[in-house]
């Protein structure tokens, strides 16, 4: 405990000396708390409302689910954007995890605080459904209002896992945002809303016919909770079809800007400003821009060279690569995979000008030897110029519009 | 809490669909604390086609293989969701559930037959409206709106056995009502759904009635039964939802009062833990244990073993209500006159009614043991009431129609009447094939176990193979003087042969039970005949073409 105390120190300095943004409990994501460090480290975690520092004191066992949640989210948005320009990828030494990427408004901000939300209700979940938790199987006495030291609250009440998760989630996550009065504010728990919806979305229904001779004469059903994969796939197809709102003049309502989209519902994701082109790295939007990122050279995607490099152009390095090849699966339970070694080409995206940047270290292996192709760079650097294609502004991600209904 | 009337009170809601009230902030602030969560309401119309939520596991695993390549084992789910669960959190999510559900159906059940047996009425006339009534609870319990139909079709049995009072066609007459009745309420009255889940009662209650003419034409029930003995019969409740079918005569045996025997409880109470294992294994188990789809061929072996423990289930789901309500099978069969000491009675009766034997038909010696134990009264009733009575048209005949009754008693359901009729081809090739094999080795490979005079040269001494191992100086001895060589031959070859055998059944039963499968809607309606085809298409029909091969290599030798 002494020892996890003092990290948390030395963050919180490093947090006070690098950056001053509003800080936010995915944090957490970072920490590796177990139940016994919660308590004493609950006032140490930057990022915490009062709310939720309550919430962490008087509920320590859901705190270690909500950071493993929050590490699932970002570990997903990661994963999910690997091939995007912008890949949802978190700066080191800033409490803000993403960076001041989260201050705009946009698509990208939507899916994060879903994905975020959704994480956090999934582990809850499954550390309900596994008894890891103390407090969710329903206890008769937990209902209605309560009281404590930081005034009245009031228990969600449960009847399954889910519902706890979702209730808990909802308390925990939208607390920083319920304490504000904007649109931002709005949008986040809307956008908390549709994470949350989506793992509940995901959940299926197993049922089960029994009868005499195959007949439905009774149906066993159960619960089952999907891959946490398959939920941020289908965030991230609500991202794809995200739609842009704004407020209105009273500022009651959220209106959707643009008449030809359609009306969102409790499962879309909602943002009020357009991404940034995260091409270049720029200290206002937080990007870090893709220079240096490894591109796909036959992909027509947005992880394909000409989209992810803007059009820069890209270099190209012979590396050997050993990778796992020929999965076979053994009965009963293990999985056997056998090591190939291969010489690729990876390619990464140049700089603004056409030096050569040198690569991430962090994203492919020391290269056994550097081969630089000339020809690439001449051939590509005269197709597409800087910033000429639409395809380099937009993040060509295919938009989903219906027509909207008359307002009558 | 965060109390603050910083916006203004207009909920106006014109503007957006039902859903909606997305954009209405205060809803977020205030009434966000009272959201119903219900995922019904997730399910919303215009989600439905954002994501490939209905695939056949055989697509999901292609879909799966697209996008996350060939190491997408880790992400795959094939198993209905259970793939990435480890055994804890399969307890909590999927067996509790289950169990606890299993629970609240069976406990009902019963109570109302520990009712019946535990009440000793009177005289015969109370035991029998006991039965009615307590019958008529049970039917409504399991089937609720639909239990009329099955009243409806018992006193149509009734009033067809007494208008043809002293006739001697009464059994043929009762078939051809019963079909008639079976095949109007599918077609033209019940709804799929409905009648889906009553068929099974209703083919029990057929094979009462027909078994109750035949048995008043040939003498074995020698008085007409009156409306409250017939109706006592038909509703009696340890067999009129799930029940196994029983004789008229042994529906009278329960009725003569029997002290309760521990025998009885112990029995009772071994049933209902069989019961509740086969439903546990049958809804998680078989999913979870083979939850990668490696092979086609592993997959749907997994399928149909669900299906079969799901049979298991109801079968000693039936044993327990039977049992519980006091049916026992007694040593000599037979009605008793009169009443003997309790005592006598005591000895006499064995709790012993088998519905089905699982390790018969998992690890099956052939299909035709299969087909007599998957459900042993039905294939009683099958062998006393239609094949004896078709015999004198031919033993072929006798038999596709023993198989064709089967089909048309479980309703016009193609997927059965296409199960039943190729278990028909392949339990008849099957049995021609070893019978000419036994007589051509002369050994004990026949389809049904050999009795101990069967006459065979090649009779494994099992005692003698296996008793070598259970020898205590067996490293020290001379094998030679253990067993003969021609002995361990023996063995070793009949075995193996045996052993052959059971693996073909066991490929043949996956083949056939591999369309019950739950990923499809059709499951609450009977499954359709494209559906059937398209799982058989899906193995190339392979176990036909076997069983055709065999058939072939049988008229070559």
């Amino acid at each position: 405990m002494r020892a996890e105390e003092m990290v948390v120190c030395v963050l919180l300095l490093a947090t006070f000396c690098i950056s001053t943004v509003d800080t936010s409990w995915w944090f957490l994501s970072r920490l590796d708390i177990n139940v016994l460090g919660a308590r004493t480290i609950c006032d140490n975690i930057p990022g915490l409302v009062p709310k939720q520092r309550h919430i962490c004191q008087t509920h320590p066992d859901v705190m270690v689910s909500i950071a493993r949640g929050a590490e699932l989210g970002v570990r997903e948005c990661q994963h999910q954007f690997r091939g995007d320009r912008w890949n949802c990828s978190t700066v080191d030494r800033d409490a803000t995890v993403f960076g001041k990427v989260m201050d705009k408004s946009s698509r990208e901000a939507a899916f994060v605080y879903a994905v975020s939300a959704a994480g956090v209700m999934f582990s809850i979940t499954r550390s309900c459904s596994l008894g890891e938790l103390l407090d969710c199987a329903c206890d008769p006495k937990k209902r209605g209002f309560s009281e404590d030291s930081m005034g009245e609250f009031e228990w969600g009440g449960c009847s399954d896992n889910v519902k706890f998760g979702e209730g808990f989630t909802r308390k925990f996550v939208d607390a920083r945002d319920r304490s504000q009065r904007d649109a931002r504010a709005v949008m986040n728990m809307h956008n908390n809303r549709a994470g949350r919806r989506g793992v509940a979305k995901n959940m299926k229904m197993e049922c089960k016919c029994h009868g005499v001779s195959g007949s439905c004469t009774l149906r066993t059903c159960w619960r089952a909770m999907a891959h946490f994969r398959k939920v941020t796939d289908y965030l991230k197809r609500r991202y794809d079809g995200a739609v842009e709102v704004t407020m209105n003049q009273d500022g009651t309502r959220l209106i959707v800007s643009d008449r030809n989209h359609k009306t969102p519902t409790k499962s879309d994701l909602v943002y009020f400003e357009t991404s940034p082109d995260y091409c270049l790295a720029d200290d206002d939007t937080g990007s870090l821009g893709t220079v240096g990122r490894q591109c796909n050279r036959s992909s027509l995607g947005t992880d394909g060279c000409d989209i992810m490099c803007c059009g820069r152009g890209y270099d190209t390095t012979r590396v050997k690569r050993s990778r796992k090849c020929e999965c076979k699966f053994h009965w009963c339970c293990f999985v056997r995979c056998k090591e190939c070694s291969e010489i690729i080409d990876v390619f990464t995206c140049k700089g603004p000008s056409n030096e050569f940047v040198t690569p991430n270290q962090r994203q492919i292996n020391i290269p056994t030897s550097r081969v630089i192709d000339q020809s690439d760079n001449i051939f590509h650097g005269s197709f597409h110029g800087p910033g000429q294609s639409k395809a380099s502004n937009a993040l060509a991600i295919p938009r989903i519009s219906q027509s909207q209904h008359e307002d009558t | 809490m965060d109390g603050g009337d910083w916006f203004p009170d207009g909920h106006d809601v014109g503007w957006y669909p039902e859903d909606g009230d997305v954009g209405n902030i205060p809803e977020y602030y205030d009434g966000y604390e009272g959201e119903d969560f219900l995922p019904e309401d997730y399910y919303m119309p215009e989600d439905a086609d954002w994501y490939p939520e209905d695939m056949d596991p055989y697509e999901m695993q292609q879909y799966m293989k697209e996008i996350y390549g060939e190491d997408y084992l880790e992400a795959a789910d094939s198993g209905g969701g259970l793939s990435h669960m480890d055994l804890q959190e399969l307890g909590s999510l999927c067996i509790i559930p289950t169990l606890q559900q299993g629970l609240t159906m069976i406990c009902p059940l019963l109570l109302l037959c520990l009712t019946f047996r535990l009440l000793e009425g009177a005289s015969a006339w109370t035991r029998h409206l006991m039965s009615t009534g307590l019958g008529l609870a049970t039917l409504y319990l399991v089937f609720e709106a639909n239990w009329y139909f099955i009243v409806t079709f018992a006193i149509t049995g009734h009033l067809l056995l007494h208008l043809m009072e002293g006739s001697r066609w009464r059994g043929v007459a009762a078939s051809i009502m019963a079909l008639v009745f079976l095949l109007t309420c599918e077609l033209f009255i019940v709804e799929a759904t409905d009648w889906h889940k009553i068929r099974g009662a209703q083919m029990i209650l057929a094979m009462k009635i027909i078994s109750l003419g035949f048995d008043l034409d040939s003498g074995v029930v020698q008085a007409t039964p009156s409306f409250l003995e017939y109706s006592g019969y038909c509703c009696f409740l340890g067999t009129s939802a799930f029940g196994p079918w029983i004789s008229y005569n042994d529906y009278l045996q329960v009725l003569k009062s029997r002290n309760l025997s521990l025998q009885w409880f112990v029995r009772g109470f071994m049933t209902t833990l069989q019961c509740l294992a086969c439903l546990t294994v049958s809804t998680c188990l078989a999913n979870w244990v083979i939850r990668h789809d490696i092979n086609k061929w592993v997959t749907a072996y997994r399928d149909a073993l669900s299906f079969r423990f799901s049979h298991y289930f109801i079968s000693y789901l039936s044993e327990m209500t039977c049992v519980a309500s006091g049916v026992g099978v007694t040593e000599k069969g037979t009605t008793r006159e009169g009443e003997g000491t309790d005592q006598e009675e005591e000895e006499d009766v064995k709790w012993d009614l088998r519905v089905a034997r699982p390790y018969h038909i998992e690890l099956p010696r052939s299909l035709v043991e299969v087909v007599t134990n998957w459900n042993r009264p039905m294939h009683h009733w099958l062998k006393t009431y239609v094949f004896k009575t078709a015999k004198p048209l031919g033993a072929f005949p006798a038999i596709i129609l023993t198989y064709a009754a089967s089909a048309i008693l479980h309703g016009l359901n193609f997927q059965l009447a296409a199960v039943l009729l190729s278990l028909g081809f392949y339990s008849y090739i099957e049995h021609v094939l070893r019978q000419r094999l036994a007589d051509i080795f002369s050994a004990c490979i026949l389809a049904k176990r050999c009795k101990p005079d069967c006459g065979h040269r090649n009779r494994p001494n099992w005692t003698g193979c296996v008793g070598l191992q259970l020898r205590r100086d067996f490293w020290k001895q001379d094998w030679g003087n253990l067993i003969s060589i021609e002995d361990a031959k023996t063995c070793i070859c009949v075995g193996l042969t045996n052993l052959c055998f059971c693996l073909l059944a066991m490929f043949h039963l996956a083949y056939l039970g591999v369309m019950f499968d739950s990923s499809s809607d059709v499951e609450e309606e009977g499954y359709t005949m494209s559906h059937t085809l398209q799982k058989w298409a899906q193995l190339d029909y392979a176990s036909h073409w076997v069983a055709v091969g065999s058939f072939v290599f049988y008229k070559l030798i």
